[in-house]
């Protein structure tokens, strides 16, 4: 079922970067309705390790939570029932 | 308060006073002008960056004119095309307009395309606005560009700018206003009927601002973005970026604000469809809805058929939300359309059914059964 009114809420973010590597963790709650009407919730905490070089943190949230919050939208969807679905094919 | 014309042909040696007498470049005019002039530059490509030397005043800007049609120029009309490229395949220069700082100037009906490089040193923008009040563009189209429209500062400045009836296409970030040191509130920066699409990139976001308060955005469409709209920092407390009467499709998340300050962008009366996140950290509008669009492909038929397209802006876009009441849209769309119904539609296009018929002004294409 086609997954409409998506809505992300972020918390408990947490990002550093080193010369070695960078580190964010971010909690995302992703609530959605369906277009037969039913609401549905996720919550997660979702991670990133990566390894990059020195770059500002703000930057790093600012790409990385991109990434983090497709991935948790993206689960979320998958669970939605009766029928799994995946917005992007994936 | 005089009026000055640019064009092919010309020299920077002549006043500029007349057609016939027309400057060679953009900058020959910026040589001559004074508060409340006029310039018309004729069809042509312009491979110039125009930094502007002197201000306008409030109620007599400095405005400039792509003459597309030629009434005002060489009677022909046809692209007035600025480009920071000497030969379309490396640019050189950085900005198509940089006001320099000067207020007060308008720009109107330019076709502008500079590089979309990723290095900081050429990161500039088809129209460079910084820390300037009284700033005009209007019916301009962007492409390639790192930014569309862009004022970046340090010192506080409260900017004041109007960005409408321009088309983004491709820009990696439409419009930008960023300061990067100082809370702005209350800048007077009001967008709207326009169109941000086709910024495929990880960090293309249709309109992005940082730590300025005050915008205001309506009746715009966002297609196929990783951010329609973006805030990166929390704005002073009461300040907002308004976001009415828009549409948002297919973008990744449509609006972006800030973890734990979900009221920085205030959005109401907007549609969202298929994005996978209509927003985070923002709070939903009571009135925003979501639909599916549907578009008015005229503009593809016409364009096969013999190239009678009669302006690129000749789409709408419309569903189920037509004359839905919002708050505060402009009186015309972007095509100069006035309200059809009880109340101007969502979008930077008015849904004009009397588009539909050979009777409309506007020539039916063959192949949806017109001459």
């Amino acid at each position: 079922m086609h997954p409409i009114s998506v809505n992300v809420f972020t918390s408990d973010i947490s990002a550093s970067s080193s010369a070695a590597q960078a580190n964010l963790s971010v909690r995302v709650t992703v609530n959605w309705s369906t277009q037969d009407g039913h609401k549905y919730t996720h919550s997660e905490t979702a991670n990133l390790q990566a390894v990059l070089r020195a770059i500002p943190v703000e930057d790093l949230k600012a790409f990385a939570m991109d990434f983090l919050i497709q991935q948790v939208c993206q689960k979320a969807f998958s669970q939605t029932n009766p029928k799994p679905y995946t917005k992007d094919g994936v | 308060m005089a009026t000055y014309y640019v064009g092919p042909g010309g020299n920077n040696a002549n006043s500029g006073l007349s057609w016939a007498l027309r400057k060679l470049t953009l900058a020959g005019a910026e040589a001559v002008v004074a508060a409340g002039d006029t310039v018309y530059v004729g069809p042509g490509t312009y491979r110039e960056q125009l930094t502007c030397t002197i201000s306008g005043t409030l109620g007599n800007p400095i405005t400039y004119i792509g003459d597309y049609f030629g009434h005002f120029t060489d009677g022909i009309g046809g692209l007035v095309r600025i480009t920071a490229s000497d030969d379309d395949e490396t640019y050189q220069q950085r900005d198509g307009f940089d006001l320099g700082g000067f207020n007060y100037r308008s720009f109107i009906g330019f076709s502008v395309d500079v590089s979309d490089s990723n290095d900081p040193a050429w990161q500039h923008g088809c129209f460079r606005v910084s820390s300037v009040i009284g700033a005009v563009v209007n019916n301009c189209y962007m492409f390639n560009g790192f930014r569309g429209v862009m004022h970046h500062a340090a010192d506080g400045f409260v900017p004041g700018f109007e960005v409408s009836n321009c088309y983004f296409d491709g820009t990696i970030i439409g419009i930008s206003f960023v300061d990067s040191a100082n809370l702005v509130n209350n800048a007077a920066i009001d967008i709207y009927n326009c169109i941000f699409n086709n910024m495929g990139r990880t960090i293309a976001r249709g309109i992005l601002f940082t730590r300025i308060g005050g915008a205001v955005v309506r009746n715009c469409s966002f297609i196929a973005l990783n951010n329609g709209i973006r805030s990166t920092v929390a704005l002073t407390a009461g300040q907002t970026m308004t976001v009415n009467n828009s549409m948002f499709e297919k973008c990744q998340v449509a609006l972006f604000g800030v973890s734990g300050h979900a009221g920085n962008i205030a959005e109401n009366y907007n549609n969202f469809w298929d994005c996978t996140a209509d927003r985070t950290d923002v709070n939903t509008g009571a009135n925003s809805i979501n639909l599916p669009p549907y578009r008015d492909p005229r503009f593809f038929f016409r364009l096969v058929d013999n190239f009678r397209l009669v302006t690129p802006f000749d789409l709408a876009e419309y569903c189920q939300f037509i004359n839905l009441p919002g708050v505060s849209p402009p009186a015309h769309d972007m095509r100069g359309t006035g309200t059809i119904g009880a109340h101007r539609d969502w979008g930077p296009l008015e849904y004009d059914p009397t588009l539909l018929t050979a009777s409309g002004g506007i020539p039916r294409s063959r192949l949806i059964g017109g001459v």
